[in-house]
């Protein structure tokens, strides 16, 4: 670690907050407060979108959502379940004494050291980040609905976020070339 | 039959269809519901999101307000076991229908009035003082803290609003030398309207009726990270419906009081004339008055989005020290105006 | 029966003084309550409760393997992800005795200054609706979600990042993030102009914040207030800059420091703090070296597969040998400076998997004082003015 001692003072740059607004400041202020009002009426940004009617799905290559294995690359080695920080993943034994991990999503905590740790690249993650689970015990997962990506419904319509100067964030359609 | 009939030609007589459906309780009451579904169409617009729009969204959520009240009416009404119980009752539908009241007392038209009256303006403006009382009644009789914090904020605002107002309106009286709306729009139709007569006073009455009914950023009495939500805390079910359309309520009488006194009421009204006197004279310039006073609600009603609130002293301040004068020097700049257009009792 | 009288004990209380409990269920309370006492309109005593949200995570982590604290420090403060938990990690590779490639040190730098403008915007956020102005409360948090999108883009979440690893970090920069951060900043730096216009020098909002809630700056050297709040009082210390790490003595920044120690000050500072990150990342993602993004120890023991996909993906494997971290036995200690304050992490280690001692001290713990003692003299309405303006985070306190 490093000790920058002499020189330090000199980062700091004291500023002060100015004095107290006078009376024709305050309706400058005043007026052009209620002019920015209009013009955000008039010409709006809008961040939100109308959820579940629309989708966002992340546009992060590396996103974490929910997890899916691949059992014919798996190996068993139980290095998943030792890692996992939420005791999420429990190893169960399949036929020919091999184990395979189940999870439980109502633990997982979708960090991914799993996904990370797993030498042979057995689990990886999928786009879904929201599924809707009617009651608790729906949500472990054993090895049918593990190894299947998870569903989404189809009539939704699905955007990606793509950042932008003007308006922050923008929504375009999935698909279409502005990426 | 005879019962029909007779109930029937009471709702036409015009006093009760005046103060009932056209202008009173159910008109109000229409209005009142588009207004709150406007304020958080256009809060939510400049606020980068969609507002209300889930309950009906090809209407753009306007029956959002519907579905609220629905919810309020199938809604437990709690009462807590230590308040009081009659005015605790009364407080909100007193303060809900007595907010309406001044409606008895202006015109839509010079033939269409409730009742015939000399002095209306005075009328008006002394019917627009009883709702705060009820307020202060509210926060005493619920038996909590922030109420009664609550009932002592809007005790100290309503010293300071209703002198702003009354001079205000003192002032254009002043201008206009007649104590009857008819006479003066009558006179704002042959001169100019009031706006432009008497502007300081205009202004004045508009930030004292901001004061008045809780618009930001006067919003203190129901301030809700200070004193959760004022007199009407301990309120729940319809009651907590109607305490949260009061201020609207008397938001859009004061609007009317402020349009046929300074935008010229019905004015464009006496150029229109299909000869049918049920259209001339109650249907346009109704028509006319109406959509002055939303345009003026919802320009109240935008400034919720641009401005924080005040503290109960810097608002007091405000009132006493700014606003105060400043309707005082109206009534300088009446005189003055009396004076040019002469003397036309 | 005569009780004697050495066991009775008897308390004054004032006549005119009103009792507020401003509890838990209260809009303007946060996760904890408050006792206040009125005389009139005038705040006399204020009582914080502290402990709602005490979720006793450093007891936890001596159950956990070293690895797995990171996401449960990290919920310490959430908003904050990267810089709560840069200080475990700090005080970790310094009982492991290594120090991440230079690489690593830069994005890690990059992590925390976003988290850092995050955790600001929200704080003001919250400052914006104790004061009523509900359209400030959704523009900062509308903002904010531009910068949540960057980290997500980086890191693969949106808030609870977990990205550190001991000795490095766990992805790489994807390509596309020095454009996306470039629309970012330009984005930001033309809301902070037109916040000016709605927020900052609005008369109503101006005069709610000026001149309340004033910290002297002996006074808050003596109550030990760390973070913004010290340094708008005109304390100059940063552990950015006194006790720096990462990539921070190689970047070129400043750190404001106001004079006055009211509100106002407070606010302008943290908007300042925003200027400055952003000028701290696009320097480090112009100075960026190449590199490996995990230290020699552990990529000697990447295998192909592992390698292939460090190399085609920008994600660093775990290798098996980290669940069973065993730091030699003996006793570290690390400081980093988050956005609320300095966070203090103290690890001992008696050579097994899971630490012997976790003990965190987080920067709101120490500002708790400053509601006891910053509050009494101001009115009631100043009590959500001076909350909001002190950025204090409940569950950051208790953890």
């Amino acid at each position: 670690m490093n000790q920058v001692t002499a020189s330090s003072q000199n980062r700091y740059a004291v500023k002060s907050v100015g004095a107290r607004l006078s009376l024709v400041e305050k309706a400058v202020w005043h007026a052009r407060a209620l002019a920015l009002g209009f013009k955000r009426l008039v010409f709006p940004i809008r961040h939100t979108h109308r959820y579940p009617y629309v989708r966002a799905i992340p546009s992060a290559r590396n996103y974490r959502g929910m997890i899916v294995l691949l059992d014919e690359k798996c190996n068993g080695c139980s290095l998943c379940a030792r890692v996992c920080p939420a005791a999420a993943l429990k190893m169960i034994t399949v036929e020919q004494g091999e184990k395979r991990p189940v999870i439980n999503y109502e633990r997982c905590v979708f960090c991914g050291y799993c996904v990370d740790i797993c030498p042979t690249e057995a689990l990886y993650h999928t786009n879904v980040h929201d599924l809707v689970f009617m009651n608790r015990d729906s949500m472990i997962f054993m090895l049918d609905r593990f190894t299947k990506e998870p569903e989404e419904p189809e009539h939704v319509k699905k955007v990606r976020v793509v950042l932008d100067e003007e308006r922050g964030l923008r929504y375009v359609p999935v698909g279409s070339d502005s990426e | 039959m005879g019962v029909i009939a007779t109930l029937i030609d009471l709702l036409m007589w015009p006093p009760v269809f005046y103060l009932v459906i056209f202008p009173g309780f159910i008109f109000t009451f229409v209005l009142l519901i588009i207004l709150i579904w406007a304020e958080r169409k256009v809060a939510g617009r400049i606020q980068m999101r969609y507002g209300p729009l889930e309950i009906s969204p090809r209407l753009a959520g306007a029956l959002q307000l519907v579905a609220d009240l629905l919810r309020y009416l199938t809604q437990e009404i709690i009462i807590p076991r230590r308040a009081d119980r009659f005015p605790y009752f009364i407080a909100p539908i007193a303060a809900f229908v007595l907010g309406m009241l001044p409606i008895v007392a202006i015109p839509f038209s010079p033939h269409y009035y409730p009742i015939p009256m000399n002095d209306s303006i005075l009328i008006a403006a002394a019917l627009t003082t009883i709702p705060p009382l009820l307020t202060i009644l509210a926060g005493w009789a619920s038996n909590n803290k922030f109420s009664v914090i609550g009932g002592a904020r809007e005790s100290y605002l309503t010293a300071a609003y209703e002198a702003v107002i009354l001079i205000s309106i003192a002032s254009i009286v002043l201008a206009y030398s007649t104590l009857d709306f008819t006479k003066a729009v009558m006179l704002q139709e042959q001169i100019t309207w009031g706006i432009l007569l008497n502007p300081i006073a205009a202004l004045a009455m508009l930030v004292g009726i901001m004061m008045a009914t809780s618009r930001f950023p006067f919003e203190i009495v129901e301030a809700e990270p200070e004193v959760v939500m004022g007199p009407y805390t301990e309120y729940s079910g319809i009651m907590y419906g109607l305490c949260m359309g009061i201020s609207y309520v008397r938001m859009f009488v004061y609007n009317l009081i402020f349009t046929l006194l300074f935008l010229g009421g019905w004015h464009p009204a006496g150029l229109i004339s299909t000869g049918s006197f049920v259209v001339d004279s109650i249907l346009v310039p109704g028509a006319i008055v109406a959509t002055k006073a939303i345009v003026l609600s919802l320009v109240m009603v935008f400034a919720r989005s641009v401005y924080g609130r005040y503290r109960i002293d810097q608002a007091l301040a405000a009132g006493w020290g700014f606003w105060f004068v400043i309707a005082l020097l109206s009534l300088v700049v009446s005189i003055g105006v009396k004076a040019i257009i002469g003397w036309r009792a | 029966m005569t009780i004697p009288a050495q066991a009775i004990t008897t308390r004054r209380i004032a006549k005119d003084v009103l009792e507020l409990h401003v509890g838990p269920q209260h809009p303007g309370s946060g996760h904890m309550r408050f006792v206040i006492r009125l005389d009139g309109d005038i705040m006399v005593e204020v009582d914080p409760d502290i402990g709602f949200v005490h979720r006793t995570m450093e007891k936890l982590a001596e159950n956990r393997e070293w690895l797995k604290a990171q996401p449960l420090f990290e919920r310490m403060a959430i908003l904050d992800a990267a810089n709560v938990t840069i200080g475990y990690f700090l005080a970790l590779e310094k009982l492991l005795d290594i120090e991440p490639p230079p690489r690593a040190k830069y994005i890690r730098t990059i992590l925390c200054e976003i988290s850092r403008i995050a955790s600001h915007l929200y704080g003001f956020g919250i400052l914006g609706i104790f004061l009523g102005h509900s359209t400030a409360y959704m523009w900062f948090f509308g903002d904010r979600e531009v910068f949540i999108e960057l980290a997500e883009r980086l890191t693969g979440q949106r808030l609870t990042y977990s990205f550190f690893l001991p000795g490095g970090v766990r992805r790489d920069i994807p390509t596309g993030f020095k454009d996306d951060f470039e629309k970012a900043a330009r984005y930001i730096e033309k809301r902070l102009k037109e916040y000016e216009a709605i927020f900052m020098n609005n008369p109503v909002i101006r005069v709610r914040v000026e001149g309340v809630g004033v910290l002297t700056k002996d006074m808050a050297v003596r109550l030990g207030v760390v973070g913004p709040n010290a340094r708008a009082s005109g304390v100059k210390h940063d552990i950015r800059v006194e006790e720096p790490y990462d990539a921070y003595p190689e970047l070129d920044f400043e750190v404001p420091v106001y004079k006055e120690g009211d509100a106002l000050a407070r606010f302008l500072q943290r908007v300042d703090e925003i200027r400055e990150s952003l000028k701290i990342i696009r320097q480090a993602l112009k100075a960026m070296p190449n590199g490996p993004i995990i230290h020699e120890r552990y990529l000697r023991m990447y295998t192909k597969v592992m390698k292939e996909v460090l190399e085609t993906q920008g994600r660093a494997k775990i290798p098996a040998a980290m669940i069973n971290l065993r730091p030699p036995a003996g006793e570290a200690y690390a400081r980093a400076e988050a956005a609320r304050g300095e966070y203090f992490y103290y690890l001992v280690s008696n050579g097994g998997t899971k630490p012997y001692r976790a003990r965190v001290v987080s920067p709101s713990f120490r500002n708790v004082l400053l509601f006891k003692y910053l509050m009494p003299g101001y009115r009631l309405a100043d009590f959500p003015a001076i909350y909001g303006s002190l950025d204090y985070f409940p569950p950051e306190a208790d953890r």
